[in-house]
């Protein structure tokens, strides 16, 4: 026996019938289910922990350091630059695409895209927009010289320290 | 004894049934050929071919060829796998052993190596073919498969470059990825999805060797497939005649598909085994070679880099690949799809503009290369570096060569024709000026550079 349908169906005709919304709905979760998968694992492909250099560094008695001279310290990639007014310390890695930049006589010079800096790291030609890396230097409980990347320092501001004066002087 | 009758009758019957058994559907007394045609050939290609699309010069076989270099980069690849150790420690010391220890290895590594030079060439090369018949008219959807198949083997030569673990591909890598973290919004995301990390090191290894032997190979196998599937289902090449004629495939098609073949496999031998594929020192994390020259392919966007990071490593790159995803949508045209570069007027009018491109390209880099403007341009603010180079007057230019070609014209294909040639001359003139440049990445003469390379 055929069932007919209600005389109030004909207002609900127009309504999503059971069988939409049922498979909207199986679509709907699918979706959800494989965005939130996806989104996991690009949650997943992002590392928690950054392997790198802590920002405090000990650079070494700062007797080590002639005055005058401006020393590459290849593992800390940072130039050491004492002269009468103080230490500093900048970076040797290039501000453009982080190649590591050579001394040259008039300052330094990136080997991957030509950027030039001069003796103090600022900018003279080439693809970098902004000078080497400066950072701030101290003296620690132990004497001895330490960076903190931290703390980033204008170009050509040394710090003042005595107790390297008096060393370098002895 | 039945049993041992039995034995001998079904080990005498033994060829005919492994035919008829491993085959069915075939009879017994079909030939080879006819059963390798029935099983396999026929659900790859049609039974019928135009006799157009198997003239040589209609497409010059670039497709194919790219297929073929696939299958040479994935056997080899498989082989060098047995051996490669995608570790820092031990990885450049493998790539010596593969060279020097392992029989055949150092030809495995030749092969590997110069087909995928190739296959970047060829599949650059396929990417012109199409532009310049406008194949991609009625074909939007294989046109994206295209393009996502040219980004998946620039991915592949990208994470193949770092694992020898050499200086280049140390030095290369980091360049690359300090440029991604430029890119605005996932920049910075993308860089640590594809270091690992802070520094390139031991995580970035993995994560590019899994890249490179698993999930991209993968992905462009799945896209092969339906790039070619899209080629049968959109009604073969693209072409504008109604009832062409046809020979069969057999063996017309299967003939040339196979002289291709093989063909690819004999030129890449031939160049394995005159040249020697290149390997730098091994990495050093604290100093770069001097000059640090990308691969070939990668040059004209190091010479970019070397203007203005901002405009050659990102502005250019990016609007590039937008203005590629667009061209089937902005191109409505029906007319000449499938015949090199339309009618003879459009022609002209492509070509006075690709050599404009060269003169005023040329010029204008030569023109920013001279101390004089050189001390001019230094005085100005930063910001003005970043457009005031040759890469972002190939941008401008380029611009202009389409809106004035389209406004000549009163058409769109040849505007876009006319630009993307400004834009391939653009980097031509770059990579010829990449590979000139030397140690303190000044200018070598060309003989120097020439001999820097063989």
């Amino acid at each position: 026996m055929k069932k007919t349908r209600p005389p109030e169906a004909a207002s609900v005709s127009d309504a999503v019938s059971r069988r939409d919304f049922l498979a909207d709905s199986g679509r709907l979760v699918t979706a959800a289910c494989l965005a939130g998968v996806t989104a996991g694992a690009v949650r997943l492909s992002l590392p928690d922990v950054e392997s790198g250099r802590r920002p405090r560094a000990r650079l070494g008695a700062p007797a080590d350091f002639k005055m005058g001279t401006v020393t590459w310290l290849q593992e800390h990639e940072l130039f050491v630059c004492h002269k009468a007014h103080g230490f500093a310390a900048f970076s040797s890695r290039c501000p453009h695409l982080g190649c590591t930049v050579r001394r040259t006589t008039t300052g330094f010079r990136c080997p991957c895209h030509g950027a030039r800096f001069d003796p103090e790291g600022r900018v003279v030609s080439g693809p970098a927009r902004r000078a080497l890396d400066w950072f701030a230097v101290e003296t620690g409980p132990d004497g001895q010289l330490w960076v903190d990347r931290s703390r980033a320092t204008e170009p050509g501001s040394f710090t003042p320290l005595r107790v390297a004066a008096a060393e370098s002087a002895g | 004894m039945s049993f041992v009758a039995d034995v001998v009758r079904a080990a005498r019957a033994l060829p005919q049934n492994l035919r008829h058994d491993l085959h069915p559907g075939v009879s017994a007394d079909d030939s080879p050929g006819s059963r390798l045609r029935r099983s396999f050939l026929y659900h790859l290609f049609p039974l019928r071919v135009t006799e157009r699309a198997l003239a040589p010069a209609t497409t010059f076989g670039l497709g194919l060829v790219s297929v073929a270099l696939f299958i040479l980069l994935t056997v080899t690849g498989l082989l060098l796998m047995f051996y490669y150790v995608p570790t820092p420690r031990d990885a450049y010391g493998s790539m010596l052993d593969i060279d020097n220890v392992v029989t055949f290895g150092r030809l495995c590594r030749r092969l590997h190596r110069f087909g995928a030079d190739l296959m970047v060439a060829v599949v650059l090369l396929h990417l012109v073919r199409v532009v310049a018949q406008a194949a991609y008219r009625r074909r939007e959807l294989n046109w994206l498969i295209g393009l996502g198949l040219a980004s998946l083997l620039v991915g592949l030569a990208f994470t193949g470059y770092l694992l020898p673990w050499d200086q280049r591909s140390y030095w290369a890598v980091r360049v690359v990825t300090e440029l991604l973290g430029l890119l605005p919004v996932v920049g910075r995301a993308m860089q640590l999805v594809l270091v690992g990390g802070a520094e390139v090191g031991a995580a970035t290894l993995s994560r590019f060797y899994a890249l490179h032997v698993a999930l991209l190979p993968l992905g462009m196998l799945g896209c092969l497939v339906w790039h070619l599937w899209r080629i049968r289902k959109d009604g073969g090449l693209a072409a504008v005649e109604v009832d062409p004629p046809t020979v069969a495939a057999w063996p017309h098609l299967v003939l040339r598909v196979s002289l291709v073949l093989l063909g690819t496999t004999a030129l890449v031998l031939f160049v394995a085994l005159v040249q020697d594929a290149p390997l730098a020192p091994l990495a050093n994390p604290l100093r770069p070679e001097n000059p640090e020259k990308a691969p070939w392919y990668f040059l004209a966007v190091q010479e970019m880099v070397s203007y203005s990071a901002l405009t050659g490593g990102v502005v250019i790159p990016v609007l590039t690949a937008l203005g590629f995803l667009a061209l089937p949508f902005l191109d409505r045209a029906d007319l000449d799809v499938g015949y090199w570069l339309g009618a003879r007027g459009e022609r002209r009018t492509v070509l006075v503009a690709v050599v404009a491109s060269g003169v005023v390209l040329g010029l204008g880099t030569v023109a920013y290369l001279t101390p004089e403007l050189g001390a001019v341009l230094e005085a100005l603010p930063p910001w003005a570096h970043d457009v005031l180079n040759p890469a972002g007057l190939m941008l401008c230019w380029t611009a202009l060569v389409v809106v004035g070609t389209g406004l000549r014209t009163d058409a769109v294909r040849p505007a876009l024709r006319a630009g993307i040639g400004a834009l391939f001359v653009g980097l031509c003139v770059f990579t010829l000026l990449g590979m000139l440049r030397g140690p303190d990445w000044g200018l070598a003469s060309p003989w120097e550079a020439f001999r820097r390379v063989f």
